[in-house]
């Protein structure tokens, strides 16, 4: 199994060169891989902690014709690890193997958060702007949700060939973009709040402003 | 500022987080929020330091290193230590 691990000292990656091959076709196969336990336990600890500490504020996703509505991250310590450890060069040489992206230069990412029974909705949409050239969302979630489950769907079949759960906090997905792809999230079921650092590795380096930590996003 | 000296020893402190974006090191205190960028130059001071923790240590890596004075060198060296000891970025060894 392909092993990657976000931690606040270094990034591990332990993959032989035959199972990198096997994941890299299974992105191909099905436009998305699962990274179990990407985050050591020690950050996804420090994470949960710190974004009931960050705050959240009403998001309302205008690009979108539905204007689905959700919760974001106020700009702080927590969006700044991500930036920080997203961006770590070994991790995106390992993306770029994964996923065939040669091109990608940066990760930039948001945490945001859907709350059962809030209206915090989702729709087909392909995220096809800003240089954005595949997807990784991080569960954050202090528990396993329910429903929240990612599906990508082929046009103009509208077929949908991809549905993941990633309910288990540390856990990430990893998935493509395209011209013939749309993903969306189902709304959240039940109690638990569906809480992820999702974003976009795109072709444009990123670096953050010395100063006070914003989310640079 | 911070007084560092030769003689003084430092070791980064446990709440900064490091990573070098375009080879170039990026650290964000987690218990201030704050980043701090380093240039090129700056960054291999950040290694040596991690490596050594002496900063005569460090001075004499850097003077191997870059073809400047050394005198121009140790003075670039206690100045950086001594803004990220003042930015809790490294703190004294003891």
């Amino acid at each position: 199994m392909t092993m990657v691990r976000l931690g606040f000292r270094q990034t591990w990656i332990d993959a032989a060169a035959m199972e990198l091959e096997r994941t890299r076709a299974r992105f191909e196969r099905d436009h998305a891989v699962v990274l179990p336990d990407l985050l050591e336990p020690d950050v996804l600890a420090f994470a949960q902690r710190q974004v009931e500490l960050d705050g959240f504020e009403e998001r309302v996703h205008d690009q979108l014709s539905s204007r689905p509505v959700d919760l974001r991250l106020k700009p702080g310590v927590a969006s700044a690890v991500f930036m920080l450890l997203t961006n770590d060069e070994q991790f995106l040489e390992f993306v770029r193997c994964v996923t065939g992206l040669r091109d990608i230069r940066s990760f930039r990412g948001v945490v945001h958060r859907r709350v059962p029974n809030a209206g915090h909705d989702d729709a087909w949409h392909n995220d096809l702007v800003d240089g954005r050239l595949a997807v990784l969302s991080i569960n954050l979630s202090s528990e396993p949700y329910d429903g929240g489950v990612l599906q990508i769907r082929e046009l103009p079949s509208g077929r949908i060939v991809y549905e993941f759960a990633n309910t288990r906090p540390g856990d990430a997905v990893l998935f493509a973009l395209g011209d013939g792809l749309q993903h969306r999230v189902t709304p959240p079921e039940g109690r638990v709040a569906r809480t992820v650092c999702a974003g976009w590795f795109r072709d444009q380096a990123v670096r953050p402003s010395v100063g006070l930590a914003d989310s640079g996003y | 500022m911070t007084e560092v000296s030769l003689q003084t020893a430092v070791r980064a402190s446990d709440d900064v987080v490091v990573r070098e974006l375009d080879g170039e090191a990026v650290l964000l205190n987690l218990a201030s929020g704050m980043y701090f960028g380093l240039d090129s130059v700056g960054t291999r001071m950040w290694q040596l330091i991690e490596r050594h923790r002496s900063l005569s240590a460090v001075v004499a890596a850097m003077c191997d290193e870059f073809d400047a004075p050394a005198a121009t060198i140790e003075q670039d060296v206690l100045r950086l230590v001594s803004q990220l000891v003042e930015k809790g970025l490294v703190v004294v060894a003891r």
